[in-house]
């Protein structure tokens, strides 16, 4: 996408100071490795990138099957509503799904919520491991089928009982 | 897991292109980075500041800015190999990328966001609706959205880039006037390898549900909206 607000003038500065050094230096998993092989230096681009090729994507954008059932799942909602679910939680037929690290766009695209809403700007942290403890049966993932015209293909539980307060926390409001 | 130099080109993302990482996301764009840095490396550059302006330009222009027929500038002064370096050449033609932005997308923005209202006000609505087009009528669209641009780029280099990506967008589904249309002015405003490009991993698989005429538009629109939606 077209720069929109970034400062072009103060980016491209910055940008440009960098130094000549080759891209790459090693992750740490990858760098723990290397003590154990001095003789293969660098890393970097400049080395062939070995390191670097097998840390990227397979396949950029492709959604990351997420591990089910884990001890929180997140709620994706809009600002206006995270005050009223703060003080009521969540109705039964509420929606959860295992990635936190979804942005507005790709939580309403990935989880197929309806459009006419608006974006769900707002996320919110369902404490799975405190149901549990308190006797909730936590729900199986599935995979979200196409609906509203978005395509969905994200994970999603759905709660048949109300979520009390308790078990929740904001994220991003 | 990023090692550190993407780590750094991530720390850069989400201090001088806020837009891009409210809209992309902490985990997308790290998807984002490592793509940049394997394709600055295939495009043969090594430096850590040819990373970061390869990454920044894709960010600005699409991930396929350097093919994309939007540009033809850009790729003529990367490939240039009568002038200096590649990495010499890279910098000039960041150069160049940021005075042509301000000239399209004003100095704080303001054309690139008219035009992502307008898009969402006027052209989204006329294309979904749309029976017949031609290149005069998509023409005239491109202008109404983004009349800075198209003026800069002229009407055969809008063809250009139509004609280099209706063919995919009908071998995707979109096979009405108003989709190939809305596809087109996608490209328009995001950059033409669209489908491919990790920045919109909406647009791949919104393509890849094997919708067909007007319920892949009505689809692909769907999520084109929310993308302007998050952008505004």
């Amino acid at each position: 996408m077209p720069l929109t607000s970034s400062d072009s003038t103060k980016e491209a500065e910055v940008s440009k100071s960098q130094t000549d050094r080759t891209m790459g230096g090693a992750c740490e998993e990858c760098a723990a490795k290397k003590k154990a092989q001095p003789l293969i230096a660098g890393g970097g681009i400049a080395n062939g990138g070995q390191n670097q090729l097998a840390h990227s994507a397979d396949a950029p954008g492709e959604p990351k099957i997420p591990s089910q059932q884990g001890d929180e799942a997140f709620h994706y909602s809009r600002r206006t509503v995270v005050s009223s679910i703060e003080k009521q939680g969540l109705r039964p037929g509420s929606y959860a799904t295992p990635a936190g690290d979804l942005s507005p766009l790709q939580a309403q695209i990935d989880l197929a919520l309806p459009p006419n809403r608006g974006l769900p700007d707002a996320v919110l942290r369902v404490d799975l491991a405190g149901l549990r403890k308190a006797g909730y049966e936590v729900p199986s993932v599935t995979q979200v089928r196409r609906a509203f015209n978005m395509p969905g293909g994200g994970y999603e539980m759905q709660f048949p009982y109300p979520i009390p307060p308790e078990f929740i926390t904001v994220i991003r409001r | 897991m990023l090692n550190v130099f993407e780590r750094g080109l991530r720390a850069h993302s989400a201090k001088h292109f806020p837009t891009h990482w409210r809209v992309i996301g902490a985990a997308q764009m790290d998807q984002v980075v490592q793509f940049a840095i394997r394709r600055a490396r295939e495009a043969g550059y090594r430096s850590e500041r040819d990373g970061y302006l390869f990454h920044s330009l894709m960010l600005r222009f699409g991930s396929y800015f350097d093919s994309d027929p939007q540009y033809p500038w850009l790729g003529k002064a990367l490939l240039d190999d009568t002038i200096g370096s590649p990495s010499e050449r890279l910098g000039s033609a960041y150069d160049a990328a940021i005075k042509y932005l301000d000239k399209v997308a004003g100095p704080q923005g303001q054309h690139i966001g008219a035009a992502v209202h307008r898009l969402r006000g006027t052209v989204l609505h006329e294309l979904r609706t749309a029976r017949q087009a031609d290149f005069q009528y998509l023409l005239n669209l491109a202008h109404i959205t983004w009349p800075q641009k198209l003026a800069l780029m002229g009407a055969q280099t809008l063809r250009s880039l139509a004609q280099s990506v209706i063919p995919l967008a009908r071998a995707s589904g979109l096979t009405t006037f108003g989709g190939a249309s809305l596809y087109t002015i996608a490209c328009f405003m995001f950059g033409h390898g669209l489908q491919r490009d990790p920045q919109f991993p909406w647009v791949r698989q919104t393509l890849s549900q094997g919708l067909c005429g007007d319920q892949a538009m009505k689809a692909f629109a769907q999520s084109f909206e929310a993308q302007l939606a998050a952008l505004d």
